[in-house]
């Protein structure tokens, strides 16, 4: 018997018929929301690269403000976007070989999961992954459990003074655009689904759960100003319940139901989160129903894996 | 059973779902037990039915874009889950790891204990799964786009959006890799070089 024979009947093993719920995906075809993002999402994965992060630019907060056309979403959440963006352009800037520290909580349709992640900032540090529940775990699980961000295999973390040789995953996201102009055309054509403009807030809005540099999470601020069709929501909390000011998109496709929302600080304008909240009806959820959120509750640079900063 | 007297191929179908949304269920009705057999396969029963359902999602926003030339939408689809599956690869290779680490003797504890008791007890070797798991992505979803969706290499090209000789050569890796896994573990069985 060979492999391919072999691997069919282990497909054959692990069929199951579908059951007969599965009819009841047919209808999200005329009413489900338009984001049916994965809760357990393993969060973008970008393999290597030097990111040797310089200098924040002063000047890209000019680049924001004055190199582009009429800003193209209300001119109240183009303001917020702006001025979120030049506040992170001052966060400060890692060091190579140094970990990005986050901790996160993000969620969907009821399920969540709390993190605590630490990213090569070079790419060349195998990084650590604490979540609750945790990852790989069986559906029901709970409680923390913490692995090596490895490309490949399975990599319980039990010593941290000895992380495993692997090409090491998740790490920083080194790779994007850091100035505004280059970041929108990257949203434009990253962006596959419906409208243009809401396949590229939609690409926007998952990068800002992303761990990135200063100058590209600035970029990326600056980039929406320019995406038509936000609006501000004065008065807003975030799934950790706190309070600030938002930024709403709602797409503009027919399909599409929800309203996402960018929360940031009131003062500072630094960003503590995004949700998308249902506009109709869906599945039996009301609207007003938070369907899908990620919270960044604290992101900072350290020095080694576990370090809390 | 399909039971259309004349059955429409997928790309008329999708077309006229441009003006007539309703149209696509029809699309949704032809493949979404063959897509969650496949996904059930990769990544088991609690994601697949989300995962099928949210493949649909994605082609229905995408009809307008679906290349006319296309009669068959099954490499479209198959492509569209794929990404999707993608996400979820820490539960997949749990999964096979799962197989790998039931014994055959293994007293079952639940349902999907037993089923995966009963598939190493009675085919698959653990060496399998075990080699399953290590495949680099792009290798494990032409191998098992062929093996467990039954496209050929062309449409396996189709829905990865890959040459076809980058697909036999995937594949020939994919091959290569389980074969050692199966004939290198255990010299007692026999060789499956063929």
């Amino acid at each position: 018997m060979d492999e391919m024979t072999m691997l069919r009947e282990l497909g054959e093993r692990l069929n199951q018929e579908p059951p007969s719920t599965l009819a009841r995906q047919r209808n999200r075809l005329s009413a489900g929301p338009a984001r049916a993002r994965a809760v357990w999402r393993w969060r973008a994965a970008v393999a290597g690269g030097l990111a040797v992060i310089l200098a924040v630019a002063f000047a890209l907060v000019q680049t924001v403000r004055f190199g582009s056309r009429e800003p193209a979403a209300s001119a109240q959440a183009a303001d917020v976007l702006i001025r979120a963006a030049a506040t992170a352009a001052k966060e400060p800037a890692p060091r190579p070989g140094q970990f990005a520290f986050v901790h996160f909580k993000e969620g969907q349709d009821g399920e969540t999961q709390e993190g605590t992640d630490w990213l090569s900032v070079d790419g060349r540090h195998v990084g650590l992954l604490r979540r609750n529940p945790p990852l790989g775990g069986p559906p029901g699980r709970t409680g923390w459990g913490q692995e090596w961000a490895c490309e490949e295999g399975d990599h319980p973390a039990t010593d941290l003074r000895h992380p495993p040789s692997c090409e090491p995953s998740r790490t920083y996201r080194s790779d994007l655009p850091t100035d505004a102009g280059r970041m929108l055309a990257y949203l434009y054509e990253q962006g596959e689904d419906g409208s243009k403009a809401d396949a590229a807030w939609e690409q926007a809005s998952d990068l800002t759960a992303e761990v990135l540099p200063p100058r590209s999470r600035a970029a990326l601020f600056g980039a929406m100003a320019r995406i038509p069709g936000a609006t501000v929501v004065k008065d807003v909390a975030d799934e950790a319940g706190r309070r600030g000011i938002g930024v709403a998109y709602v797409s503009g496709s027919t399909e599409h139901r929800e309203r996402d929302i960018l929360i940031f600080d009131r003062s500072t304008y630094a960003f503590l989160g995004e949700k998308d909240v249902l506009v109709k009806s869906y599945d039996g959820r009301p609207p007003g129903t938070v369907f899908a959120y990620s919270v960044l509750l604290r992101t900072a640079y350290v020095d080694r894996v576990g370090q809390l900063p | 059973m399909i039971a259309e007297p004349v059955t429409q191929p997928d790309s008329v179908v999708i077309a006229a779902s441009r003006d007539d949304p309703d149209a696509f269920a029809a699309i949704f009705d032809r493949y979404s037990a063959m897509l969650y057999r496949y996904v059930v396969k990769r990544l088991g029963p609690e994601v697949a039915e989300d995962l099928v359902g949210e493949t649909f999602l994605i082609a229905f926003q995408k009809r307008h874009r679906y290349d006319q030339d296309h009669a068959d939408a099954r490499p479209w689809l198959f492509g569209i889950i794929t990404k999707l599956i993608s996400r979820y690869r820490r539960r997949e290779a749990a999964r096979y790891r799962a197989l790998e680490r039931t014994p055959a003797e293994h007293a079952a504890v639940g349902p999907d204990e037993q089923v995966l008791a009963d598939v190493t007890a009675q085919t698959a070797r653990p060496e399998l799964a075990r080699a399953l798991a290590g495949l680099s992505r792009g290798d494990r979803d032409v191998l098992l786009l062929i093996a467990w969706a039954d496209l050929s290499y062309e449409e396996t090209a189709g829905a990865l959006g890959i040459p076809i000789g980058t697909v036999r050569s995937r594949l020939n890796r994919a091959r290569r890799k389980l074969r050692d896994a199966l004939g290198g573990t255990d010299p007692t069985k026999e060789r499956n070089d063929g």
